[in-house]
C-alpha cells in the first residue's frame, strides 16, 4: 500500500565513479523511462559529481530528488585506494612465528627472465605486524588459548604507533574463530574506537596467504570507505534524498553501506561488476543465454563471460597488480568478484614496432595527459585511436559528440613515423596494422580465458560497450568465430545501468574440507544454516526505499532465493570447481550421490573428462541470498529507440574509411535518429556520443525494438 | 599461403604463444600431484617438425624449457618421423636425453596436418614418485633412484600401452597420483594439438615451417644484436658449493665473440660417487637461463634464442655427469651454476647482475602417513633470499627455479605435522647498500604415532651466498633435529613423534660497502626487526647522531 502523503517514490538511480568518468543513469522501472549523464570525476572529492550529477540528470528531467527509492553505487574507491596506497596505517596482530605471510607472499617471480621486478610492497610495513602467542590447529583445536599479555602488548604497541586499523589474522581461524574474536575483544576494550578485520569474518576460508592477505586489504580500505559512504549517504539525505543508499559489490549484487563500510573489500570492482551484470540482463532481454561481455575504454579492455545469463564468478582475484597485466604482481585478494579479464588494449594503448620488426601494441597508454596524438595535447606515439582516426572510425567533428577535436593529419604523422616507415608501408597501411595487432591480442586473451573455462566461444555472442568496444568489436568476434554481436543504446554508462539493476545479493562461506564419504553431516548442515542466517541478515540491512518492497514481488521471506554450493576437488587436487546443492533443507546421506554427480558435471565442462577411481571432497560451502532487483528492465532506459519504421533515416553524410584494401566511402550514421528497425549494411559507421559502432563490410546491422544495434557477421 | 607480412607473423606469433599458454593451465588444472599443482614444477612447449624450439609458455619450469629444447630431438633420432602417426604419444624419464632426473617424465606427441607431421607438442612434469629410493643424494648410482623408461609408447595410434600402464603402477608408491599427472601430461598436449590444428586451419598455412623460421629468425637477430653490444673477450667465474662430502668447484669460461657466446665448464669438478651429480641437458638448461636473465632479450625465446649460445662441459665432470651416475638431487650443485655465470659476467653487465643467491632451493622429500592413513611423498619448499640487485635489495623468492613455497595450512591439514615457524631471520640478509634477501626459519614437530622420513637436500651450509662489490655474505643455512643436533644436508633420517626439525635457509648476499646504504633503509631494517641494533652499528657504521632513539644513548 502506497501512503498518501507527500509524491511517491518510484525511481531508481544508478551511479558509476570511475578513473575519468562518473556515470549517472536514473530509471522509472515503471515506465522505463531513463535518462542518463557523463560528467568528470572529482578525484578530490568524488562525493561531489555524485551529488551534481543527481541533481543536474533530475533537474533536466523536472523531478525532486525525493522521488529517488533508491541509489546504487559502484566506485572503484577501494580499489584505488589499494593501488594508490591511500589507504589507513594498518597494524597486523598475527600468530607468532608467522609474521611475515603477506610479505612472501607467493615467493616466485611474476616474469621468470626478470630479475630485477619489484614485488607489491605488504600493506602493513614487518614493524606493524605483530606476533602474539596463540595456536589453533587444523582441526579447529585450540593448542594453545590466545596468551592476553602478549596480545596486550602488540596491541598497545599499534596504538602508541598511531595505527588507524587493525587486521587480526591467525593461522587455522577459519577452523576455530575463538582466538581471533578473544584478540578483537583485547582490542576493543584497549583501544575501543580502532576498526578491526579478523580473518575469520572477512573469509573464514582455508589458505593462509589469501585468507590474511584478503583480511589486511579489508583493514586498510576500512576507515577511507566507511568515512565516505557515510558521508555520502548523509549528504545524500541533506540534498533531499529521502530513499535508500546502497553500494554495488564485486559480484554485481547490491549491499546495505554498513555491510561495505564493515567489509569494504567486498566492493573491489564494483563498477565492472555492474556493467558485467548490465550484461547478464541484456543477456535475458535479448534470449542469449551465452554472451562475451566486451568492455574497450581508453587504458584497457575487460571480457567477462556470460553464461545462462549471469555472469562467471570466481573467488581467485587480485588487487593493485605492480605489473598491470601480470598474473601474481598483485595483492591476492579472495572475494566473490565477476570473473572478468584486464587486456592492457584501449584506445590510448601506444603502436610501435618492437626490436624483432613486428608491430605491437600496448600496454603502455598515453592515458588521457598526453593521450592519442589525435588529441593535440602533446602526445606525440600513434595509439589505438589514432589509428582508429585515420581509418576513418572515428568522426574528427564528433568525437565525444563534437567535445573534442580530432587531430587526423597528426594521428597520421605518428602513425607513420613510428610504425610506417619502419615497417616500409603507408600511414593507413600501418593504421590498419596496429587495429588488426589489437584486435587480435583481445581476441587471445578471451580465448585463453574462455579455454580455462573450457567454454566454445563460438556459439556466443558478443556484447560490445565502452568507449571504443563497438569499434572494434566486429574484428574481434571475428576472430573468435563469434558471429553476432549486440551494442545496446548508451554503451558508454552501462555500468550504471547495471547499478540500477542490481538485485541485493550477499555471499558467504566457510571451510570444512573432508571426504565426501567422511562428512559429518551435522557439522555441514550446521554450517549451511549459519551461513543462510548471516546472508539473510546482512540482506535484511539492505533498504530500497520503495514504500512497498521490491517492486514486483515485495520484500516477504518466499521472495528471497538462497543458492548453496560446494567446492569440490578430487582428493589431492589443489583447484576446486563449485557444484550446487539443493537450494534448501538438510543434507541427507542420500542426497550426497545427486551432489557428487553434480561436480563431476561441472568438472567434465570446465576440463573435458572425469576422473574415475578417485575420491572427491569437499573444501569450502557457499551460500548466496538474494532479493529480487528493486527495479527491472522493462523498456529500454531512454528513448533510444526512436520511431518505428521500415527504412534507416539517410545517413548523416559519407567519408572514406579503409577496410584492408584501400578507402571507400562509407556512410556514417547518427544513432539517435535510427529509426527502429532500420537496416543498415556494411560499411557502415553509427556515431553517438559516447562511442562509434563500426559495421564492416560483409556485416549487416538492426536496430531492434528495444535499441540494441545488433550485428551479424 | 605464401610470404607472411609482418603483421601476419606477429598475429600468428602471439596465436601460436596463447595456445602453449593454454597447454600450461590445462596440465596445471587437472593434475593431481602438489608438484604440479602447487609447485609449478612443469613445462610444455611447442616444436616444429624437425624438434626446433618455436613457443614456450609465459610460465613454467624454465630449466625444463631448456632441457626439452634439446630433448625432442633426442626422441626423433630414435622414432624418425616415418615411424610415428596420429594419436601417437611418446614417454621418457631417461636423465640422459631429458631433465637429469628420473622424476621428471617427458611427454612428446607429435602434431599432424592431413597425416603430414607438421610438429610436436612436449611437456615434463615432476612425478612424485619413480619407484626406488624416494629423491635424496643417498644413492651411488641411477639404478638406486628407481627405474628408467626410454622414451616408449604410452599411446599408439590413439590406443593406451596397457602394458607399461601395469608396469608404472607397479612400481610406484602412489599411482592413482603419478597416473594422474600423466594424464594431465596428455590433455596438455592434447589442448596444444587442438590448438595448432585450428590455427593451420584458420591461416591457411600447410604447417608450422614458414612461421616458425619466421619466429627463429627474428629471435635470433634479437639475441645475436645483443650479444655484438658485449665488449668481445674472456670472463671467467668460479663458485664452491658444499658438495656431498667434499666441496664441489664449478668453474665457468665464457669466451664473447661478435654476435655469440659460449660457455665452457672446464675444471669443474668430476662427478660424485653421490646423488648430486647433473646430466649435461640440465647444465645446459641452466647456463642458458642464467644468460637469458643476464642478457634479457625482449623477444620470446625459441630455437633462435638459443642458436648463438654454445655451451660445453667435459664428459665425467659433476655438471656432464656420465651413466651411471646418481642424480637424485642434482639441483644442490646444478642451482649454483647460475651464480658462476653472473660472476663471470660481473665486469661486462654489472648493472644486470645479482649477488649469490641463496640457491639451490631447499627442497627435502617428506615420506609418511597422512591424517587419513595414507602413505604420501611430499616435497617441501623453503626458499631463502635472493642476492642484492644492483639497485634494489634482494628478496625472498625462488630462483634460479620458481616454485611457490609450500602453505602452510593446506599442509597441516593433510599432514600429521604443526608447522611451528615460518617467517624471517633476523640479521641474515647480506649486508650492502642493497642488501640481500633474508632467510627463513622453517620449523616443525612430527605428531601422530609414525616416524616420518626426510630426505635432506640443502646446501650452502659452509657455503653462505657472497656479496657483490663490497657487498657482505648472506648468512649460511642451518639445520638441527630438537635444536641439538645438526641434520646431515644429504642424507636421509627417520624422525619420530614429537620430534622437531628446523630449517634454516640462508640470506642472499649484499651488494656494494653497506655502510654506504641509506640510513633511512638501515633505520627501516632495525625497526622492522630484519636487522638487529648490533648489526647496524657494527656493519652498517649506524652512528648515533643519524640515529633513532634506540641508538641515541
Amino acid at each position: 500500500m502506497r501512503p498518501t502523503r507527500g509524491p511517491a517514490r518510484d525511481l531508481v538511480a544508478g551511479v558509476d565513479i570511475g578513473g575519468t568518468f562518473t556515470d549517472i543513469c536514473l530509471l522509472d522501472p515503471r515506465t522505463g523511462r531513463g535518462a542518463t549523464r557523463k560528467l568528470l570525476t572529482t578525484h578530490q572529492d568524488p562525493g561531489e559529481a555524485v551529488l551534481a550529477g543527481l541533481a543536474e540528470t533530475l533537474a533536466d528531467e523536472g523531478l525532486a530528488p525525493d522521488r529517488v527509492a533508491i541509489v546504487a553505487h559502484a566506485t572503484t574507491l577501494a580499489t584505488n585506494a589499494l593501488i594508490e596506497r591511500t589507504g589507513a596505517r594498518t597494524g597486523m596482530l598475527t600468530t607468532r612465528g608467522f609474521r611475515d605471510v603477506i610479505e612472501v607472499g607467493h615467493e616466485q617471480l611474476y616474469d621468470l627472465y626478470d630479475i630485477h621486478l619489484d614485488l607489491p610492497p605488504p600493506l602493513v610495513p614487518r614493524s606493524l605486524r605483530r606476533p602474539v602467542a596463540e595456536r589453533t590447529a587444523s582441526d579447529g583445536e585450540r593448542v594453545e588459548a590466545l596468551d592476553a599479555e602478549s596480545a596486550d602488548a602488540a596491541i598497545r604497541f599499534l596504538v602508541e604507533q598511531g595505527v588507524e586499523s587493525i587486521a587480526i589474522c591467525f593461522l587455522h581461524a577459519y577452523a576455530n574463530p575463538e582466538n581471533e574474536r578473544a584478540a578483537a575483544r583485547r582490542v576493543c576494550e584497549l583501544a575501543p574506537d580502532l576498526p578491526v578485520s579478523t580473518s575469520s569474518e572477512v573469509l573464514p576460508e582455508l589458505g593462509e596467504l589469501p585468507r590474511f592477505s584478503t583480511t589486511v586489504a579489508n583493514a586498510y580500505v576500512q576507515p577511507l570507505v566507511s568515512s565516505y559512504l557515510m558521508g555520502l549517504k548523509d549528504r545524500l539525505a541533506a540534498t533531499g534524498h529521502r530513499g535508500a543508499f546502497t553500494v554495488v559489490n564485486s559480484r554485481g549484487g547490491l549491499m546495505s553501506p554498513e555491510t561495505a563500510a564493515r567489509f569494504p573489500i567486498r566492493m573491489l570492482e564494483s563498477g565492472p561488476a555492474a556493467g558485467a551484470h548490465a550484461a547478464a540482463v541484456l543477456s535475458r532481454r535479448l534470449r542469449q543465454r551465452n554472451l562475451v561481455s566486451f568492455d574497450m575504454g581508453g587504458t584497457s579492455a575487460k571480457i567477462c563471460l556470460v553464461r545462462n545469463h549471469a555472469p562467471q564468478v570466481t573467488v581467485e582475484f587480485e588487487a593493485a597488480r605492480i605489473a598491470r597485466f601480470k598474473r601474481k604482481s598483485g595483492l591476492p585478494v579472495r572475494i566473490p568478484v565477476v570473473d572478468l579479464i584486464e587486456i592492457g588494449a584501449g584506445g590510448g594503448s601506444i603502436a610501435r614496432v618492437d626490436s624483432l620488426g613486428l608491430p605491437a601494441v600496448g600496454p603502455k597508454s598515453a592515458g588521457s595527459e598526453p593521450g592519442p596524438a589525435c588529441y593535440a595535447r602533446g602526445g606525440v606515439e600513434p595509439t589505438v585511436t589514432d589509428a582508429d582516426t585515420v581509418l576513418g572510425y572515428l568522426d574528427p567533428d564528433y568525437f565525444l559528440g563534437g567535445r573534442l577535436r580530432l587531430d587526423r593529419a597528426a594521428a597520421k604523422a605518428a602513425l607513420d613515423e613510428h610504425v610506417g616507415r619502419p615497417l616500409g608501408m603507408a600511414a593507413s597501411d600501418a593504421a590498419w596494422t596496429v587495429f588488426r595487432q589489437v584486435n587480435e591480442q583481445m581476441a587471445r586473451a578471451a580465448a585463453v580465458h574462455a579455454s580455462e573455462h573450457g567454454v566454445d566461444l563460438r556459439r556466443f555472442s558478443l556484447l560490445a560497450f565502452g568507449g571504443a568496444g563497438p569499434i572494434h568489436a566486429a574484428h574481434v568476434a571475428r576472430a573468435l568465430g563469434i558471429r553476432r554481436i549486440v551494442v545496446p543504446p548508451d554503451p558508454g554508462v552501462l555500468s550504471a545501468l547495471g547499478a540500477v539493476l542490481a538485485p541485493p545479493r550477499i555471499d558467504v562461506a566457510a571451510s570444512y574440507k573432508c571426504e565426501i564419504e567422511r562428512l559429518d553431516l551435522a557439522r555441514v548442515n550446521g554450517i549451511l544454516a549459519e551461513l543462510e542466517a548471516q546472508g539473510r541478515s546482512l540482506l535484511a540491512e539492505v533498504e530500497t526505499g520503495f514504500e512497498d518492497g521490491f517492486e514486483g514481488g515485495g520484500r516477504h521471506e518466499n521472495a528471497l532465493r538462497v543458492v548453496r554450493e560446494v567446492d569440490m576437488r578430487y582428493r589431492n587436487q589443489r583447484y576446486e570447481v563449485p557444484a550446487p546443492l539443493p537450494r534448501s533443507g538438510e543434507l541427507a546421506r542420500d542426497g550426497l550421490p545427486a551432489v557428487e554427480a553434480a561436480f563431476h558435471r561441472a568438472y567434465e565442462q570446465r576440463y573435458g573428462r572425469t576422473i574415475r577411481g578417485v575420491p572427491v571432497e569437499a573444501v569450502t560451502w557457499r551460500v548466496s541470498v538474494s532479493a529480487p532487483p528493486p527495479a527491472t528492465l522493462k523498456a529500454p532506459p531512454r528513448a533510444a529507440a526512436g520511431r518505428p519504421g521500415r527504412r534507416a533515416a539517410g545517413p548523416a553524410g559519407r567519408r572514406p574509411a579503409f577496410f584492408g584494401e584501400g578507402f571507400v566511402e562509407t556512410p556514417f550514421y547518427r544513432r539517435a535518429r535510427l529509426p527502429a528497425g532500420a537496416r543498415l549494411s556494411g560499411p557502415a559507421i553509427v556515431e553517438e556520443e559516447g562511442s562509434t559502432t563500426v559495421i564492416p563490410p560483409g556485416a549487416r546491422g538492426t536496430l531492434d525494438p528495444a535499441g540494441n544495434l545488433v550485428l551479424e557477421l | 599461403m605464401t610470404g607472411l607480412d609482418p603483421t601476419g607473423i606477429g598475429i600468428g606469433w602471439n596465436r601460436l604463444l596463447s595456445i602453449v599458454d593454454q597447454g600450461t593451465v590445462a596440465l596445471k588444472r587437472t593434475a593431481f600431484s602438489r608438484n604440479v599443482t602447487e609447485a609449478d614444477d612443469f613445462s610444455n612447449a611447442l616444436f616444429d617438425a624437425r624438434g626446433n624450439l618455436i613457443a614456450q609458455p609465459s610460465q613454467g619450469e624454465v630449466a625444463f624449457l631448456g632441457v626439452m629444447s634439446t630433448e625432442v630431438k633426442a626422441f626423433l633420432e630414435r622414432y624418425p618421423p616415418s615411424t610415428l602417426r596420429p594419436g601417437d604419444v611418446l614417454l621418457s624419464n631417461d636423465p640422459w636425453l631429458g631433465a637429469s632426473q628420473l622424476n621428471d617424465y617427458t611427454m612428446v606427441a607429435p602434431l599432424f596436418r592431413r597425416r603430414r607431421l607438421v610438429g610436436f607438442a612436449a611437456c615434463c612434469a615432476h612425478s612424485p614418485d619413480v619407484g626406488g629410493r624416494v629423491l635424496s643424494s643417498d644413492s651411488s648410482d641411477i639404478h638406486e633412484e628407481g627405474f628408467i623408461i626410454p622414451p616408449t609408447f604410452l599411446f599408439r595410434g590413439g590406443r593406451e600401452n596397457a602394458e607399461l600402464m601395469r608396469f608404472l603402477r607397479a612400481n610406484v608408491r602412489v599411482p592413482d597420483i603419478v597416473v594422474g599427472d600423466l594424464m594431465a601430461q596428455v590433455a596438455s598436449n592434447n589442448v596444444v594439438r587442438k590448438g595448432v590444428a585450428e590455427f593451420l586451419q584458420d591461416t591457411g598455412l600447410p604447417d608450422l615451417e614458414e612461421i616458425g623460421r619466421e619466429m627463429r629468425t627474428r629471435s635470433e637477430r634479437a639475441m645475436r644484436t645483443i650479444l655484438a653490444g658485449l665488449p668481445d673477450g674472456t670472463y671467467r667465474g668460479e663458485v664452491e658449493a658444499d658438495g656431498d662430502e667434499k666441496p664441489v668447484t664449478i668453474r665457468v669460461r665464457i669466451d664473447v665473440e661478435g654476435d655469440a657466446i659460449s660457455v665452457d665448464l672446464a675444471g669443474t669438478s668430476p662427478q660424485s660417487a653421490r646423488g648430486i651429480n647433473v646430466t649435461f641437458n640440465w647444465t645446459y638448461a641452466d647456463v642458458v637461463y642464467a644468460l637469458l636473465c643476464a642478457l634479457r632479450p625482449d623477444s620470446p625465446i625459441n630455437a633462435g634464442s638459443l642458436a648463438p649460445i654454445r655451451v660445453s662441459a667435459p664428459p665425467g665432470c659433476i655438471l656432464n655427469a656420465e651413466y651411471p651416475a646418481a642424480v637424485g638431487a642434482r639441483v644442490l650443485v646444478a642451482h649454483y651454476v647460475q651464480a658462476a655465470v653472473f660472476r663471470a659476467l660481473e665486469p661486462i653487465l654489472p648493472d644486470r647482475v645479482i649477488a649469490d643467491s641463496a640457491a639451490p632451493t631447499w627442497v627435502p622429500v617428506l615420506s609418511g602417513t597422512s591424517r587419513h592413513g595414507e602413505r604420501f611423498v611430499e616435497i617441501l619448499i623453503v626458499h631463502g633470499g635472493i642476492g642484492a640487485r644492483p639497485a634494489k635489495d634482494g628478496m625472498v623468492v625462488s630462483y634460479p627455479d620458481h616454485p611457490p613455497t609450500t602453505a602452510v595450512e593446506i599442509f597441516e591439514n593433510e599432514k600429521p605435522i604443526l608447522i611451528e615457524a615460518k617467517e624471517f631471520i633476523p640479521d641474515s640478509a647480506g649486508a650492502g647498500r642493497y642488501r640481500g634477501g633474508p632467510g627463513q626459519v622453517f620449523r616443525f614437530r612430527l605428531l601422530g604415532d609414525v616416524p616420518l622420513r626426510v630426505a635432506m637436500r640443502a646446501d650452502r651450509i659452509r657455503h653462505p651466498p657472497l656479496g657483490f662489490a663490497g657487498g657482505h655474505a648472506g648468512s649460511a643455512g642451518r639445520a638441527t633435529l630438537n635444536d641439538r643436533e645438526p641434520l646431515h644436508p644429504k642424507r636421509t633420517v627417520f624422525i619420530d613423534p614429537g620430534d622437531v626439525v628446523d630449517l634454516r635457509t640462508p640470506g642472499g648476499g649484499g651488494y656494494f660497502d653497506p655502510r654506504t646504504r641509506a640510513r633511512a633503509a638501515v633505520e627501516r631494517d632495525v625497526d622492522d626487526g630484519i636487522v638487529s641494533e648490533y648489526q647496524a652499528r657494527a656493519v652498517y657504521a649506524f652512528t648515533p647522531e643519524e640515529g633513532p632513539e634506540w641508538n641515541r644513548d
